[in-house]
């Protein structure tokens, strides 16, 4: 039997009402949402349109500035490198996803930016104050996650958007493991938020968002077809067509829907306690063992535990824990700017749980690692 | 009963409009316009009601449009 606790990268399994949508929408949404005037294209645009409204609605966004993307890298390359199209500086965080950091050292690389890397302390106003230290009078923006992919620190994604604010640039705020375990709204300050669809949303792959608040214009990574005012050769300005170029995922939008109607029949509340607790049984089970557990004391965190057996190799504990029937990634999860910080540059394991584990399958990962860690020296 | 038919600058715009109207008890269809504007295609929303009426309801939402016509004939 297999057990799956990487949530973090992709949540498994999906809900029923997301497989039912997939089926649905293959067998019966045939059209090319926006395109033609028939029925069935009239059917899937009206039914793309309600997935739309209904992530709107979710983050307190306004239904043109949902953007549909195919993951959360592609939301979050759409917004740096549209955001930064002019040039400028842009400040990331110290544990960005690779998601973000490669995109800027690249427009750096090819001198179309220039960037800084704030740290991130285990106080929320020391991380606020690195923010601040490395503004320059052509910052443009700050990225960063709302909380880490790695340990799940929470940022204080809050103080730094009102600090973005403050000083008249724009905060895009990479939400990919706090969306739907937090409750996030484009009102906290956020101007651009980016989510994969995948995660804690329970949508497919091959799904993501782009929100944003409308006050920064985002040159389009793409231009093409959107299904109106062809004659004109200028891409459109007017959202969210501007950012959607080409044909739309419309199974997976669909779907995605039934993956936020999920959340919001269990609640993002009760969804992160469930997750919080099983975090909890399994950093509990594990005390009594040299296992090393990263996190500290003076921070928060989302559902995500990230672990080591001392002297032993990450890959090697996922690989017996795969045999033995768990489902966990090992590695440096695309994030070596966190383990740069860290220390961990040989990596991590992450036990990341969603609403479908149960305490039995915790306590059994934690016997399994308990029988691995036995037969090496210092556990 | 007078309909009113008004070309939208997208298709997200033209639902978008399409709920506030119905939730304002008016009768409307998102179509795409049955000729080519000067831009290109479009998509229309086709309203029972006076254009008045409806481009206060638009108005008051800040949703943009586009042309009116109160035939339901596209120019």
């Amino acid at each position: 039997m297999t057990i799956y606790f990487d949530n973090a990268a992709t949540t498994f399994p999906k809900p029923s009402g997301v497989i039912n949508s997939i089926f649905y929408s293959v067998k019966n949404l045939g059209g090319n949402a926006g395109r033609g005037g028939h029925i069935l294209t009239r059917k899937t645009s009206e039914a793309v349109f309600e997935s739309r409204q209904t992530a709107a609605d979710f983050f307190g966004a306004e239904v043109e500035n949902v953007i549909f993307t195919s993951n959360c890298t592609h939301a979050l390359n759409t917004a740096i490198q549209g955001i930064m199209s002019q040039g400028g500086h842009i400040i990331i965080s110290g544990i960005e996803h690779n998601s973000s950091a490669r995109p800027v050292f690249a427009m750096a690389q090819k001198k179309r930016c220039t960037f800084s890397i704030a740290e991130v302390s285990d106080s929320d106003e020391q991380t606020v104050k690195n923010f601040r230290s490395l503004v320059k009078s052509d910052t443009k923006a700050i990225v960063s996650v709302i909380a880490g992919n790695v340990t799940g620190q929470i940022l204080p994604y809050k103080k730094i958007g009102k600090l973005c604010q403050e000083l008249g640039i724009c905060y895009i705020a990479d939400g990919a493991q706090a969306c739907g375990v937090m409750d996030i709204k484009m009102s906290d300050g956020i101007n651009i938020l980016c989510t994969p669809g995948h995660k804690g949303l329970y949508g497919p792959a091959g799904t993501g968002l782009l929100i944003t608040d409308g006050k920064y214009h985002i040159n389009p990574l793409m231009q093409g077809g959107t299904g109106s005012s062809e004659f004109n050769l200028k891409q459109t300005e007017t959202l969210p067509e501007a950012l959607e170029s080409g044909t739309l995922n419309t199974t997976g939008i669909i779907a995605l829907k039934s993956g936020i109607d999920f959340v919001n029949s269990k609640s993002i509340d009760k969804i992160f306690k469930h997750e919080n607790n099983l975090c909890k049984k399994f950093i509990d089970g594990l005390s009594d063992t040299d296992t090393i557990i990263y996190r500290n004391s003076t921070s928060n965190y989302v559902p995500i535990v990230s672990f080591n057996i001392p002297d032993t190799n990450p890959e090697e504990v996922a690989q017996y824990l795969d045999s033995k029937g768990f489902c966990l990634r090992a590695g440096l999860h695309c994030s070596p700017l966190a383990h740069n910080s860290l220390g961990t540059t040989n990596g991590t394991i992450r036990f990341a749980p969603s609403i479908f584990n149960n305490a039995d399958q915790v306590e059994r990962l934690v016997k399994a690692i308990k029988k691995y860690g036995k037969n090496q020296k210092n556990y | 009963m007078s309909k009113t038919t008004v070309s939208m600058t997208s298709v997200t715009l033209a639902f978008k409009a399409k709920r506030i109207l119905e939730s304002k008890g008016f009768s409307c269809s998102v179509k795409k316009a049955p000729k080519i504007s000067v831009n290109g295609c479009t998509h229309i929303l086709e309203v029972s009601g006076t254009a008045s009426a409806v481009t206060a309801v638009l108005d008051s939402y800040n949703i943009k449009y586009g042309k009116i016509l109160r035939d339901g004939m596209f120019p």
